[in-house]
């Protein structure tokens, strides 16, 4: 059970290793507290999605899997949406068109129809949890380091005072440079501890 | 494929979109009360900015050219109007509050929604932190209450004619921000145009 | 008008790019573009679903979700009540993506009947753009900012429609870039470690440098 939480944060991380939702970790990550709020978000949506999903995985018909899920996970991005607008209205304000399109990122999607349509329901939710968190991570990490390099900032606070930052890594070529990069670095480090041959990064969909 | 299956295929479909309905239905009954709320609060929120020397402000009046609330102080006596108004900008359509005593001279703006670039458009509406993230690590400094966007403070004093966007210092325009020319026009021809039209409108009645 | 809505053309061609600019469409955008042909394949399919979404998506929103006086569900039951006792736009999500997976689905029947060489050409992209999140993400945008309060602004289905196409364009304008430049990569002698992936993202921030240059444009 441990193994399958920290599965999703470290060997088959969402964003490193499956190169699965992309656009909202390239796209929300001018900062941490967006990063994290994005992950949160997501997070709740994968574990519930992936407990309904698990749940009606005996009585929902084969043919017609795909379009249930979907309707399943647009119903809780659907309450997120509403939960934000009405409690948070800051965060909405910044996650912006990024809060409906949770729908669509691949990594809920996947782990419904790869995972928790064929597991029972208690692991299904610690495999939502752990690839939630590992999502979250991966956020955060290049949220750190855009904020840091590009605004001079940390959850909003200034770093070095008089400093003029990179601003070109809080833009949008910044936020491609930096996954590029991280997941360079990422595949330097895992041929190094093959020692084998070297393996290029995975490519996915 | 037979017909009974496809009868099942469907029913099982309608039932599943029925009750996200359903669920989404009832979370919107409950979420609408608040986000209801806050919008009101926003809204007297902002006009409590542009126009910090009235009490009490009237309902909408609509006119012929622009929509416009009236501020009375205390005693009842005419201190300004406040009416809202948007243009272009960046990656967004921004609009804004803007607040004018009974001579026209600007009161005070407060932008009201815009999705520019974070980082770079959003620094209209960024109010700089007080202290440090180390001296917030540290628990030193002062936190400080939080204060308003220093870009929208220099619309306060100023009237239609220095509505202009200048580079770098100045007295009696506005000063633009750093990287985000665009964003800091089309605040300010949000204002200017607004402003005027509402002038106008005061003239012929 | 015809200006207009050559602004919004070039504006989500070039200015917000899809891909480079907005960051949507980039799982097909980094999975789809290591040959040219299956890159213009995939993106011919986006530009046409993107299109057919735009206009439906409009329809759906207009008649059925919008809380103004040509909703349906207000014309049949709504006798002497405020219009917005049917606002139903908290269901645009829900809504579009079951719009955009029917469309791809009929899409790709309607094209295994009438033309089998678009389909053997089309064929295997079409599943996968239901998941693109460009797709619903230019649907949102329509809604976003050609409605203001569920009432449609002036021309606004057009401008929906010329938004949907330029965006797939777009994308397809990113894909294409890409894929040409992946072609040639493969001969390349690149550090092992920032082979796939990493060097197409890098790649990727130096064209989404050069599109910033479009910035002055509109």
């Amino acid at each position: 059970m441990i193994r399958q939480f920290t599965k999703g944060i470290f060997q088959r991380n969402p964003v490193f290793v499956l190169l699965l939702g992309l656009c909202p970790t390239l796209a929300v990550s001018t900062s941490v507290g967006n990063a994290i709020g994005m992950g949160a978000a997501a997070t709740f949506v994968l574990v519930f999605s992936n407990l309904i999903v698990s749940l009606l995985r005996k009585l929902v018909p084969n043919k017609i899997r795909i379009p249930c899920y979907i309707v399943v996970i647009a119903t809780f991005v659907t309450l997120v949406e509403l939960v934000l607008e009405a409690y948070l209205p800051d965060l909405n304000a910044s996650l912006g068109l990024f809060v409906p399109l949770i729908v669509v990122n691949c990594i809920i999607l996947g782990r419904a129809e790869a995972f928790a349509s064929r597991n029972a329901p208690l692991v299904s939710v610690v495999d939502g949890l752990g690839m939630g968190v590992g999502f979250t991570l991966a956020l955060t990490v290049l949220g750190t380091i855009r904020e840091i390099s590009g605004s001079n900032t940390l959850l909003g606070l200034e770093l070095i005072p008089n400093f003029s930052p990179a601003m070109i890594m809080i833009l949008p070529p910044g936020a491609f440079l930096t996954i590029g990069l991280l997941l360079g670095l990422f595949a330097l480090l895992r041929s190094r501890r093959e020692k084998g041959g070297v393996s290029p990064a995975g490519e996915g969909s | 494929m037979k017909e009974g299956t496809i009868l099942k295929l469907g029913l099982t479909l309608t039932a599943i979109c029925l009750a996200a309905a359903a669920a989404l239905a009832v979370s919107y009954r409950m979420t609408k009360p608040t986000i209801d709320a806050r919008a009101r609060a926003d809204k007297l929120e902002a006009l409590r900015v542009v126009l910090p020397a009235a009490a009490k402000f009237s309902d909408r009046q609509s006119g012929p050219e622009i929509d416009y609330y009236e501020g009375r102080d205390g005693s009842g006596n005419l201190v300004g109007y406040a009416f809202p108004g948007e243009a272009k900008g960046y990656s967004s359509t921004i609009s804004v509050m803007v607040g004018v005593d009974p001579e026209g001279t600007i009161t005070g703006i407060k932008i009201l929604e815009q999705k520019e670039t974070p980082g770079l458009g959003t620094q209209a509406v960024d109010v700089p932190a007080s202290r440090t993230f180390w001296e917030a690590l540290l628990g030193r400094g002062e936190k400080g209450p939080a204060g308003r966007p220093p870009f929208q403070e220099q619309f306060a004093g100023k009237t239609a004619s220095q509505l202009q966007v200048v580079r770098g210092k100045s007295e009696d325009k506005i000063e633009a921000l750093t990287g985000a020319t665009i964003t800091s026009r089309a605040v300010t021809d949000a204002v200017k145009e607004s402003l005027q039209t509402f002038l106008k409108q005061q003239k012929r009645i | 008008m015809i200006a207009e809505l050559f602004i919004i053309f070039i504006g989500v061609v070039l200015v917000n790019n899809f891909v480079l600019a907005r960051f949507l469409g980039l799982c097909p955008y980094i999975g789809v573009s290591r040959d040219l042909k299956s890159a213009l394949g995939m993106g011919l399919a986006v530009v046409f679903v993107m299109t057919m979404a735009s206009a439906v998506t409009w329809v759906i929103y207009y008649y059925l979700l919008a809380p103004t006086p040509h909703n349906v569900w207000f014309l049949l039951w709504g006798d002497g009540v405020d219009p917005s006792a049917f606002d139903f736009s908290y269901l645009r999500t829900i809504a579009f993506i079951l719009v955009i997976a029917a469309l791809v689905q009929l899409v790709e029947m309607v094209i295994t009947k009438t033309s089998p060489a678009l389909y053997r050409a089309l064929g295997i992209y079409l599943p996968l753009i239901t998941t693109n999140c460009a797709v619903l993400g230019v649907t949102v945008l329509n809604i976003d900012i050609f409605f203001k309060a569920g009432e449609p602004l002036a021309g606004s289905f057009i401008k929906c429609l010329v938004q949907g196409f330029g965006a797939g364009i777009g994308f397809t304008l990113a894909l294409v870039l890409m894929a040409s430049i992946r072609e040639r990569l493969d001969l390349a002698d690149i550090p092992p470690a920032l082979k796939g992936a990493p060097i197409a993202f890098i790649i990727a921030a130096l064209m989404s440098m050069a599109f910033l240059g479009f910035t002055g444009l509109i």
